[in-house]
């Protein structure tokens, strides 16, 4: 690349500069509705064209686009949790984020990433005692996200509306929505896997301890006992909210979250980047725990859980089910292989 | 004809597409961590020409050049054998902080050295010809001392680069700031245009006219398409559709609508 020989204009440097800063200041909470405040407005009309007209309703275009893409983008990333906490909610946390932590590059899947660890630990934070019959690491635990490598939460420093954002919600429903959104979009970062043609002999290996069982990077097993479908809680949001941006900030103010309901029995869900795409599916509880285990242990170690959990009539076909678990697992590329290592991956 | 790729489309691009000339891509949509983007859009250049369109470059911004993000747009060139990258005359980046958004620069003379050695040393870096595009704007400053045609003249011909030319974004500013359309294209150097894009936009409630990309094209649009091809055709057109996106069957339907209005 050639080297630059010239200098850009002081007053140029000046005046992109009060521009970010007037975009990145926060929203102000009015009346439930977002709006920029028009004293950072001040500095930057005194260098536009005032023979316009409405020169501050022009600018505040450009505040609201700002705004109004960067909680799409994450609104997109985690829309399970947008739906349990609501999109005002769900804004007010990624504005305190956005705020503490303004995009640097530009790829925009990056700001979904740093969002997780401060979405969950402000989450945790706002959770009402009362609604914490679980503590977030056991709900993890439990839900076998523990094959998800948890990067440590980091609770927001929120502002002013905080005592607004008490979050009277069940933490499971929220920790649940949480994990599966992060699963996908861990998925979506991970390398893609094939379909593995499993043998019989690889079966009889695998069942033998001889060898280990090699997952698909991107494999992640979330238990869902609330209502959470992909589309049941908050329909997918449509497209470019730039586009939309004045309307957004209307309906983001005055929605509230649907509410979910739990269900009678949970559900485990098996979340794969394949090669046609990020994958998402679900399995019953002894496979969830097949896939969970065989991670990191070999057949030998939960052989008992196994036949113990197996349905009535089934436990003398230990093999013909764990054969069935297996070459789902391999034609869907949650399993990838074999690996005579001492530790499966 | 062309349309702006979007992730809605893919499965029925695999169909096919007929009339559908080239695809352009969103470079940024593909040069991010995952690789699942890379791969989809394998599939796509094996059928159709691919142009790469950007949004991040920063041309007239003063941090400097992201030479890991031109790098990769390298990569990606070189890999689909892209023959032509395009980006916006505008800032999108300052204080090493990125704004996502396409924001408005003063049209001043004392810009355009500036934006000449940024845009040379961005075509440098690519190794293939580069493009500006005229952006939707919806401020002016008061250190503006050119036109907005007479601004792009001067860097186009200065940085030796090629045009490219938004009928849509060419309406949308000339309503919010009230000048001639037609006049703007009237100072074009037609022959530094690679392709013009169409594209819908809003009418808000003050007149104001907001660039959404939401929508069909506008018949204004479409008159100020049928002058341009008057003046500066035959180019190749694309059609950019970004928010409620239709079908591809009706996004195909809409950029046909180019022939017919032109004829």
């Amino acid at each position: 690349m050639t080297t630059s020989t010239v200098a850009p204009p002081a007053w140029w440097q000046a005046l992109q500069d009060d521009f970010g800063a007037f975009l990145r200041s926060p929203l102000r909470d009015d009346g439930g509705r977002f709006r920029a405040d028009a004293a950072d407005t001040a500095k930057l009309l005194a260098c536009v064209k005032d023979d316009e007209p409405g020169a501050a309703a022009r600018l505040a275009l450009y505040h609201a686009q700002y705004w109004m893409r960067l909680f799409h983008v994450l609104q997109q990333a985690f829309p399970r949790t947008a739906g349990v906490v609501g999109p005002f909610t769900f804004n007010r946390l990624a504005s305190a984020f956005l705020v503490q932590t303004p995009p640097r590059g530009f790829d925009l899947e990056d700001i979904a990433r740093n969002f997780h660890p401060a979405l969950q630990g402000t989450l945790e934070a706002l959770v009402r005692p009362t609604q914490r019959s679980a503590s977030p690491q056991g709900v993890i635990e439990e839900s076998l996200s523990a094959l998800l490598t948890r990067v440590p939460a980091a609770a927001l420093t929120v502002p002013a509306w905080h005592g607004l954002l008490s979050l009277d919600l069940p933490w499971s429903m929220l920790a649940q929505a949480l994990a599966l959104d992060e699963a996908c979009r861990r998925a979506f970062d991970a390398p893609a896997t094939s379909a593995w043609a499993i043998g019989d002999d690889d079966i009889a290996a695998i069942m033998a301890s001889r060898v280990g069982v090699r997952m698909a990077p991107s494999l992640s097993i979330v238990r869902v006992d609330w209502d959470l479908d992909v589309d049941g809680v908050m329909p997918p949001t449509s497209g470019n909210a730039v586009a939309n941006a004045a309307t957004d900030a209307r309906a983001t103010a005055q929605s509230s979250p649907p509410r979910s309901r739990r269900r009678q029995t949970a559900r485990h869900h098996v979340v794969v980047h394949r090669i046609d795409g990020v994958s998402h599916g679900t399995v019953d509880a002894v496979f969830a725990r097949v896939l969970a285990r065989l991670r990191r242990e070999r057949f030998r170690d939960l052989r008992v859980h196994f036949e113990q959990k197996l349905p009535t009539g089934a436990d003398g076909h230990l093999q013909q089910a764990f054969a069935g678990y297996a070459r789902r697992a391999a034609a869907l590329g949650w399993w990838i292989g074999t690996t005579v290592d001492d530790e499966p991956t | 004809m062309g349309l702006g790729l979007r992730p809605v489309h893919l499965a029925a691009l695999k169909e096919g597409a007929p009339g559908l000339g080239f695809v352009e891509i969103i470079a940024e949509n593909f040069l991010g961590r995952s690789e699942l983007p890379r791969r989809q859009l394998r599939d796509i250049a094996a059928r159709w020409p691919i142009v790469a369109h950007n949004v991040s470059l920063n041309l007239l911004g003063t941090d400097p050049l992201d030479t890991a993000y031109l790098r990769r747009l390298r990569e990606l060139v070189e890999t689909h054998q892209i023959p032509c990258v395009t980006d916006h005359l505008c800032f999108s980046a300052a204080q090493g902080l990125h704004l996502h958004d396409l924001l408005p620069v003063p049209l001043s003379s004392s810009l355009v050295p500036w934006a000449v050695d940024r845009i040379k040393a961005v075509q440098d870096a690519l190794g293939v010809p580069f493009g500006i595009e005229n952006a939707s704007t919806y401020l002016r400053f008061v250190d503006d001392d050119l036109s907005e045609q007479e601004f792009l003249r001067q860097i186009v011909e200065g940085a030796d680069c090629q045009l490219l030319l938004d009928i849509n974004n060419v309406f949308v500013a000339s309503v919010n700031h009230g000048f001639d359309p037609r006049g703007f294209l009237d100072a074009i150097p037609w022959e530094r245009v690679a392709y013009v894009h169409l594209a819908g936009h809003l009418t808000r409630d003050d007149g104001l006219r907001h660039d959404t990309h939401d929508r069909p094209v506008d018949d204004e649009v479409w008159a100020l398409y049928r002058e341009a091809w008057r003046r500066g055709g035959p180019f190749p057109t694309l059609l950019e559709w970004d928010d409620h996106i239709p079908p591809l069957a009706v996004a195909l339907a809409e950029v046909k609508k180019a022939i017919t209005v032109r004829a």
